[in-house]
């Protein structure tokens, strides 16, 4: 299944298929010496500075969290993400909510149960919260609210990048 | 009194299911507004005649569930469990059946007589989209109707049903909810203890205290611990957690959910056939417009813009007439009344202060129409999107930003507003912060005070920095006011952003009417009652000596034949104007003003700023008349070249007084019809209390500060 190189958890294979980003992203790139379809493994997580480790073949290199979230790849493992990661446009499902006390049992009582289906809408005009659509209507929820939710990929939005101004 | 004719109905519903407007549609105008006891939770009740019955309808608060999270639910479960209506009438979204049903759900539980009201028929039909009612109404076990508040359509037969299931002539209720048979085994082997205990038979339905303690509810928690036979239940219901944690490493209240979210999701999928999907709908168009990432800001913010101007623009004008009109009430009044002290306290005192409350009335009107339209048409949620993160960052609510906006016209409108707020630490801390929001009232007392003291030029940067002083105070506090007393903790933001719809006109007058008759009511009595004290306390007690020596020099003057009428005249204007101000200082709040002199000092202010400010108590505008009469300048206004004069050719002003003054009229405690109505909305003393000493401790601290800091510099 397709998803983004930043959400492969540590030791993960995947194959890239393509870069969602515009002509700066592609550069960036190749001169990284990275190449549509390389194999990598994500080798660790260095969180300070959010750049991730990476294996291509037998070199190691190390690409930033920016590009990361714009390099496309095919993986074979099952990736599990909290939703604040996901982007607009992408289609998930819900795996669990382990927010805890009241923000939990809003979630629960909205519908954002186990194998509800969801898509990221829009995000606020300054970044945080987000809106998302489920069971045929439009929830919002901060990112905050969002870490707790655990979810699964239906359908990545290869194009999360290029939306336009109007969303 | 005819029992078997009279039915009680309660009203209750998701928010935005158009539970208000169905009400209105059953009862029309013959509807009052309370709150629900104990709580400031609105209760709308309303009776309706129909077929030899009476039907009293009670519109539930709208909530999303039954849990004891928010006052609103714990309100409409209460009500349910004991007043124990005849039936209750479910108002469910039909275009929306997955989420809405869930709350019915909730209602089956309780086992109450119910009748599902599938509303917005009118544009499930639009959409095309079909429901087969009669299956609907066997897996819910209820019977349905399908309604439109919009085209009206429905309304009688859910009347006729109501009095059908009255009657015993149509079944409902017929069946529990059931559950998957690892709960429904922890539920009988609780409800089994519970039964087999006398204390709590009649009130509760045993079954749903038994899934409401599986639920983890701390309600029904509470409530059974205070039992005995909480020994026998406390070992069942830990055994049960542990249970399903090993078993599905969850916990009940997960599982109950998720069940309850399948059995809809069954029901809607054998019931409900939806068109194939079109491309865009209607809402998310305008969505793409009001709320993308770069139009969103600028068009809330001309949202806002527009309702502040309608308000306080729109408003002046009815207000010119309203205080024409107490203007002639009063003049007649003064005619009718022949004693002087009757004539003072009837026009000064009453008439002038139910006068000043009632000037309100206009703008309030105009804000709850335009807060019930933002509201109603669904924009609201939307609002509160767009500037959340900003007001998080505060510890507050993106909600909390219309009643600050409308803080800049007047507080009493703005503590109103924060009732769309629904989280009480949310909600009480806006209301905390709101005075800062320098209302218009404050705006004569600036320009008097940067007229008199400061160049034309910099007159202006001043005012607004004045006015920005007032949003840091107010943010910062809530910064503090959010770490100190709530703990950070904060409404989840969790919110529905409900499709745009085009509010009926009936509903939208009715909100504005009741919340303006609300203000009426509660504001009228008590400032009535104040305005009378205020004036006792500024006319008593009365030095007739000193009275008499004034009135003796006006009688001097008017016999003194040397002098031309004109000039007798005005040589009479300033002795009454003397005799006046020494009224005052003889006056209680004269001695008042001088007893907590030592108090102001600090802030280079005299007696007299004194007295100005403690009358601004009674209304920010009497800051100006009192100064101008204390400098026995008569009828003087904020514009007055003559008072101006005074003030800057007084020694013992300087720029450094002049700042401080304005800091402490921005910050300290607001006029008192604010407080009245600040204490009416936050329903605790503590809130009250807390309010007066915290503006007053603040625009002291402040004013000191400045006056020290700029007397060292101008
Ligand atoms: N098309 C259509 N619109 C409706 C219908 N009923 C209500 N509305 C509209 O839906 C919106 C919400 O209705 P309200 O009656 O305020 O909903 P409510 O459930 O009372 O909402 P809360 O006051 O938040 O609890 C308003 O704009 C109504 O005009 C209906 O049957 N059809």
């Amino acid at each position: 299944m397709l998803n983004r190189l930043e959400n492969l958890p540590t030791h993960k294979r995947g194959r890239i298929v393509k870069v969602d980003g515009g002509n700066g992203a592609l550069s960036n790139f190749e001169s990284l010496g990275l190449e549509i379809g390389d194999e990598v493994e994500v080798t660790g997580k260095f969180p300070h500075n959010g750049a991730i480790p990476l294996r291509k073949e037998n070199e190691d290199l190390s690409i930033g969290k920016g590009l990361a979230s714009k390099i496309i790849i095919d993986t074979d493992e099952e990736i599990i993400i909290s939703l604040d990661k996901a982007k607009v446009g992408d289609q998930l499902k819900v795996v669990k909510v382990k927010s805890d006390g009241e923000i939990r049992r809003r979630l629960l009582d909205m519908g954002l149960v186990k194998d509800a289906e969801l898509e990221i809408v829009r995000s606020a005009p300054l970044g945080d919260p987000i809106e998302v659509m489920l069971n045929g209507f439009n929830l919002s929820l901060r990112l905050k609210e969002a870490e707790g939710i655990f979810v699964k990929f239906v359908d990545l939005n290869q194009e999360a990048n290029r939306n336009g101004w109007y969303k | 009194m005819n029992t078997d004719k009279e039915i009680l109905v309660a009203l209750a519903g998701n928010p935005n299911s158009g539970k208000t407007s169905i009400f209105n549609s059953l009862v029309g105008a013959n509807q009052k507004v309370g709150n629900f006891s104990g709580v400031t939770v609105e209760k709308y009740s309303g009776k309706k005649e129909y077929n030899g019955y009476t039907i009293t309808f009670v519109d539930l608060p709208g909530t999303y569930s039954l849990t004891a999270y928010s006052p609103e639910e714990v309100v409409a479960r209460n009500f349910i469990i004991e007043e124990k209506p005849d039936l209750i009438v479910n108002v469910v979204d039909s275009t929306n059946l997955e989420r809405n049903l869930f709350l019915t759900t909730q209602l089956m539980d309780l086992e109450c007589k119910m009748i599902v009201a599938l509303n917005m028929s009118d544009e499930i039909e639009r959409k095309n989209i079909s429901i087969d009612t009669n299956q609907l109404n066997r897996l819910l076990g209820a019977p349905t109707v399908q309604t439109s508040a919009a085209k009206k359509t429905g309304i009688d037969e859910l009347l006729d049903k109501i009095i059908k299931i009255k009657k015993g002539e149509l079944e409902t209720n017929t069946h529990k909810l059931f559950y998957s048979d690892n709960l429904e085994e922890q539920i009988e082997k609780i409800k089994q203890t519970i039964d087999s205990s006398k204390h709590l038979n009649g009130k509760y339905n045993a079954r749903w205290l038994s899934i409401k303690l599986l639920e983890n509810d701390k309600i029904v928690y509470n409530l059974m611990r205070e039992n005995p036979v909480w020994i026998k239940i406390n070992p069942i219901l830990s055994e049960a957690i542990t249970r399903f944690e090993n078993k599905f490493d969850s916990e009940p209240e997960m599982l109950l959910t998720e069940e309850r979210y399948s059995l809809i999701r069954g029901a809607i999928k054998e019931t409900v056939t939806y068109p194939p999907k079109k491309k865009k709908s209607k809402t998310e168009f305008v969505d793409s417009i009001l709320i993308n990432r770069i139009t969103g800001l600028p068009i809330f913010l001309f949202f806002m813009w527009s309702i502040f101007q309608l308000t306080f623009t729109l408003g002046d004008y009815p207000m010119g007439l309203i205080e024409d009109l107490f203007a002639f009430l009063g003049d007649s009044a003064a005619a009718l009344i022949s004693n002087p002290t009757a004539q003072s306290i009837v026009v000064d005192g009453i008439i002038a202060g139910v006068g000043g409350v009632l000037v309100f009335l206009p703008n309030i009107l105009i804000l709850f129409l335009c807060l019930s339209i933002m509201e109603g048409t669904g924009y609201m949620a939307r609002a509160a999107f767009v500037v959340d993160k900003i007001m998080h960052k505060f510890g507050l609510h993106g909600k909390s930003f219309i009643p600050m906006i409308t803080g800049f016209g007047c507080s009493v409108p703005a503590f109103m507003a924060t009732r769309t707020l629904k989280s009480e630490s949310d909600r009480i801390t806006t209301m905390l912060i709101i005075p800062f929001m320098s209302c218009s009232a404050k705006f004569p007392v600036y320009v008097l005070i940067t007229g008199a003291f400061f160049a034309t030029k910099t007159a202006g940067n001043v005012l607004f920095g004045i006015y920005i002083f007032g949003v840091g105070i107010a943010l910062l506090s809530a910064k503090l006011f959010k770490k100190t007393i709530f703990d950070d903790e904060s409404e989840p933001f969790v919110m529905e952003l409900p499709p745009y719809r085009v509010p009926t006109l009936k509903t939208l007058i009715m909100q504005m009417w009741f919340k303006a008759a609300l203000y009426l009511r509660k504001a009228g009595t008590i400032i009535l009652f104040a305005s009378v004290l205020i004036w006792i306390s500024t006319n008593y007690p009365a030095n007739e000596e000193v009275a008499q020596q004034y009135d003796n020099q006006i009688a001097e003057v008017q016999s003194n034949n040397q002098l031309s009428d004109e000039a007798k005249e005005e040589q009479i204007a300033v002795i009454e104007n003397n005799k006046l101000k020494s009224k005052l200082e003889y006056s209680a709040a004269g001695y008042i003003g001088k007893f907590v002199e030592p108090f102001f000092a600090p802030l280079g202010f005299d007696w007299r700023l004194s007295i100005s400010l403690i009358n601004g108590f009674a209304a920010k505008e009497i800051v100006v008349s009192t100064m101008a009469t204390i400098y026995a300048l008569g009828d003087a206004d904020e514009s007055s070249s003559a008072l101006r004069a005074s003030l800057s050719n007084d020694p013992s002003y300087t720029v450094a007084t002049a700042l401080a003054l304005m800091i402490f009229v921005l910050l300290y405690i607001p006029c008192f019809a604010a407080t009245v109505v600040f204490h009416k909305e936050s329903g605790k003393w503590k809130w009250t209390l807390l309010y007066g000493t915290y503006s007053v401790v603040i625009a002291w601290v402040m004013a000191f500060i400045v006056y020290n800091i700029s007397s060292l510099f101008l």
